[in-house]
C-alpha cells in the first residue's frame, strides 16, 4: 500500500484561518489550507487510495496537486511503510541555568561589567547581547569579549551608538574579524543605512529599551531548538536573564520587576527569588490570539509591552499580525492600541 | 572525577557533553593525545571513569625531516609513532581499573569479521568478495551487475593546497582501465536503495536516523545538497538483531550503517565502534548528549 507522508521534521500548526508547515530542516514555512491539514494527519497512517476515495474528484485533484508540490518541495514522500517514520520528537531541554542574556548600557551606567560576565559563566550563559544608547568605546568592547572568552558563551552581539570618531567603524569591523565570539554588530543613530559582513548600520535611533519587543515576519524562526522551546516555554523570556542601565537583575530590561542589584546580588540568587521564572513557562498556547496563530511556535514573544498592560496573557502590544484575517498592520498606528502605547511612554514613536 | 580522551582541541564534538557534565555538577578533565604528557599523573588516583572518544590517530607529532633519503624518513616517522604508542598503551594501563565508556581494546573491530558475525546474527548484506585481478572482479561483476568498492581499515583523508580528497564508497565502473593484478579489494554487490540509516547504538538503547538519499549516489558524504534527515523506526526484528550483534562484538556503543533497498529489505553495512552521536543527536533531536553524560555520571557515582 502506498502512503503519503510530511517528512516529521517538516511540521504542521494549525491556526485560526490557516496552517502553516514549519521546515525545522531548512528553516523554510509552507502555507496550506486548514482542510488539508486533517487530510494530511489521517494521510499519516491511512493509505493515500483510501483517502482518496472519501473525496470528491475536484478535492481529489486539489489534493494531487498539493503532492506533488510536496514532493518538488522536498517536503513530502511515498512510503509502504509510514510506522518507519515516528513523529518528530518534540523533547526540549539545554545544558544551562540561563541560556541568553541582555546587558543594557547608557552614559549614567556604572556597574561592574566584569561582575555581570562572571555571574552568567557561573550560570552556564551561551548568548549574550551589549546593548548600548551610548556609544561604546573600542576598548570596552575588546575588554567584554576578553571577560566572556573564560565562560560558555558562543556568540555575543553588540547594539551600540554610532560614533563619528576617526576610524571607529573599521576598527569595529576589525574586532568583528578577528573575535570568534562576535555574532552581530549594529550601529544605530547612524548617518546612513549600510551593512555588510561585519556591520550593520541603521539611522535609526535607539534611545532607550522601549525599542524591544517587536514582532514580525523577520523574527520567525523555523528551527527544532525554538520549535521545541515554544510547545511549553516563552520564546523570549525562557532561561534569559539581563540587566538594565542601572545595574538591576530582570527578566529583561524593559520589566520593571527587579530582583536586586547586581552591586549586591548574584544571579544564583536572584534565581532563586520567586517568580523570577513566572513568565518562563508562559507559551504562546496560553496566549491570547497568538494561541490561535498559526507561527505560534516559531515566532518571539514579549511579555514587557501587551495590549493590556495589566493582563499576564494579553498579546504583544508590537504584533501587527491577526491569525484572523491573515493580514499584517503597522501596530504603531492602531487605534486599539494607543492607551497601551501612551501606558509604555513609548519614546522613539514620538520622535517620528 | 571524569577524564575525557580526545585526539585534539580542536575536535568540538564532545564539547556538548562536556556543557551537560557541567549541568549534573561533575568535575572533568579532558586530555588531548596531543599534548597530553604535561599532566600530572599524580591526578590518575582522582579518575573515576574514563570517555575514550578518540585517541591515538596524532597528527600532530613531530616529523623527520633531515634525514638523507626519503625511505628513512619514512622509517623515522614510524620509529617515533611507535614510540608514541608505548607511551599511550602503558596511559591505558595506568587507567585500567576505572570505569570506561568503550575501552579502547574493545574497539579495535575488523569489518571483515563483523560481515560474519553480522550474517550470523541473520542480517541481510549485500554480497561481497575480497578481490585481486581484474578476472575475478569480471566474474564477480558478471553475476552481479553494479559494484562497489570501499576501504577495509581506517582511512584518512589526503590533502594538498589543491584539493582534498576523502576515500569514499565509490562504484567500479570502468573495469578496462584496472590493472590485472591489485591490491586485495573489498567489492560489494551494488543494491539500489530507497534511504540510508545511521543507528547510534548507546548502553542497550538505539536510535536511527533516515536520510534520504538520491538512488543515484553511492556515498551520500559525496552528495552537495543538505538531505533530509528524519527519525526513523527499525522493525523490532531489526533491533533484536542489533543488541545481538552489539553483545557479540562487545561493543557497548558504536554507529551503524544501514540501508533501505528498493527490494524494502534492510541490509547492514558497518559498524564504528566510536560512532559520531552529534549528526544523529541533533537532526532527530534524541538528546544523546545528555544520555552520554548522564551515563558518565552514573558511571562515577558507582566508583565512589
Amino acid at each position: 500500500m502506498k502512503y503519503f507522508l510530511i517528512f516529521s521534521n517538516c511540521t504542521l500548526t494549525i491556526g485560526a484561518t490557516r496552517t502553516v508547515i514549519s521546515d525545522l530542516q531548512e528553516n523554510k514555512l509552507f502555507f496550506i489550507p486548514n482542510e488539508l491539514y486533517d487530510i494530511l494527519i489521517e494521510l499519516k497512517n491511512t493509505p493515500l487510495i483510501q483517502v482518496k476515495n472519501k473525496l470528491d474528484l475536484e478535492t481529489q485533484e486539489t489534493l494531487m496537486e498539493y503532492i506533488n508540490y510536496f514532493i518538488d518541495e522536498g517536503i513530502g514522500f511515498y512510503t509502504s511503510s509510514p510506522d518507519s517514520f515516528p513523529d518528530f520528537p518534540l523533547e526540549y531541554d539545554t545544558s544551562e541555568v540561563i541560556n541568553n542574556a541582555i546587558i543594557d548600557l547608557d552614559e549614567k551606567s556604572d556597574y561592574d561589567i566584569k561582575k555581570v560576565i562572571n555571574n552568567l559563566t557561573d550560570v552556564q550563559c551561551k548568548y549574550l547581547e551589549v546593548r548600548a544608547y551610548t556609544t561604546l568605546c573600542l576598548e570596552k568592547m575588546e575588554g567584554i569579549l576578553e571577560y566572556c572568552s573564560k565562560g560558555y558563551f558562543k556568540n555575543v552581539d553588540f547594539i551600540a551608538q554610532y560614533s563619528n570618531e576617526k576610524n571607529y567603524v573599521e576598527q569595529v569591523k576589525t574586532l568583528v574579524l578577528n573575535s570568534p565570539l562576535i555574532g552581530r554588530v549594529l550601529l544605530h543613530s547612524a548617518p546612513n543605512d549600510y551593512e555588510d559582513d561585519f556591520i550593520k548600520q541603521t539611522k535609526a535611533v535607539i534611545l532607550d529599551n522601549t525599542c524591544c519587543g517587536v514582532i514580525n515576519q523577520g523574527y520567525f524562526v523555523s528551527t527544532i531548538a525554538v520549535f521545541t522551546e515554544a510547545q511549553n516555554h516563552n520564546t523570549c523570556l525562557n532561561k534569559k536573564i539581563s540587566i538594565d542601565v542601572n545595574g538591576d537583575i530582570k527578566n529583561c530590561p524593559s520589566m520593571s520587576k527587579s530582583f536586586g542589584n547586581i552591586e549586591n546580588t548574584s544571579f544564583q540568587q536572584a534565581l532563586k527569588v520567586k517568580d523570577f521564572k513566572k513568565y518562563w513557562n508562559v507559551s504562546k498556547d496560553e496566549i491570547e490570539v497568538c494561541k490561535d496563530c498559526e507561527f505560534r511556535y516559531i515566532c518571539t514573544d514579549c511579555r514587557a509591552y501587551k495590549e493590556d498592560p495589566d493582563n499576564d496573557f494579553s498579546k504583544p502590544l508590537k504584533c501587527g499580525y491577526s491569525p484572523y484575517t491573515n493580514e499584517w498592520e503597522d501596530w504603531s498606528t492602531n487605534p486599539l492600541k494607543v492607551k497601551a502605547i501612551e501606558h509604555y511612554a513609548m519614546s522613539y514613536l514620538n520622535i517620528k | 572525577m571524569v577524564l575525557l580522551l580526545t585526539n585534539s582541541q580542536h575536535d568540538t564534538t564532545p564539547e556538548s557533553v562536556m556543557d551537560w557534565l557541567s549541568y549534573y555538577k561533575q568535575d572533568f578533565k579532558r586530555l588531548h593525545a596531543e599534548n597530553y604528557s604535561n599532566w600530572d599523573l599524580k591526578n590518575i588516583k582522582k579518575v573515576s571513569t574514563v570517555w575514550f572518544w578518540r585517541w591515538g590517530f596524532v597528527k600532530g607529532l613531530p616529523q623527520a625531516t633531515v634525514v638523507d633519503n626519503e625511505k628513512n624518513i619514512i622509517t623515522l616517522n614510524d620509529n617515533i609513532r611507535d614510540e608514541n604508542k608505548m607511551l599511550s598503551q602503558y596511559f591505558m594501563y595506568l587507567l585500567k581499573s576505572k570505569n570506561w565508556l568503550s575501552h579502547p581494546s574493545s574497539i579495535d573491530v575488523n569489518k571483515l569479521i563483523v560481515l560474519d558475525e553480522a550474517k550470523a546474527v541473520g542480517f541481510n548484506i549485500p554480497e561481497y568478495k575480497i578481490i585481486n585481478s581484474k578476472k575475478q572482479l569480471q566474474n564477480f561483476k558478471e553475476e552481479h551487475g553494479r559494484v562497489i568498492t570501499k576501504s577495509l581499515g581506517n582511512t584518512f583523508p589526503l590533502s594538498s593546497r589543491e584539493c582534498f580528497t576523502m576515500f569514499y564508497t565509490k562504484e567500479v565502473t570502468n573495469i578496462e582501465a584496472v590493472s590485472s593484478t591489485f591490491p586485495s579489494s573489498f567489492i560489494q554487490k551494488f543494491i539500489p536503495k530507497t534511504l540510508e540509516i545511521r543507528t547510534f547504538y548507546f548502553n542497550k538503547e538505539i536510535f536511527s536516523m533516515a536520510i534520504m538519499t538520491p538512488n543515484s549516489e553511492v556515498d551520500h558524504r559525496k552528495y552537495s545538497k543538505d538531505l533530509r534527515k528524519v527519525p526513523y523506526q527499525l522493525t523490532k526484528e531489526v533491533e533484536d538483531k542489533i543488541h545481538f550483534l552489539m553483545e557479540t562484538l562487545n561493543l557497548e556503543t558504536g554507529s551503524l550503517d544501514f540501508m533501505l533497498g528498493q527490494d524494502n529489505l534492510i541490509y547492514f553495512l558497518e559498524v564504528n565502534p566510536i560512532g559520531q552521536f552529534s549528526m544523529v543527536s541533533e537532526p532527530c533531536n534524541y538528546f544523546l548528549e545528555k544520555k552520554i553524560a548522564l551515563h558518565l555520571k552514573t558511571l562515577h557515582e558507582k566508583k565512589h
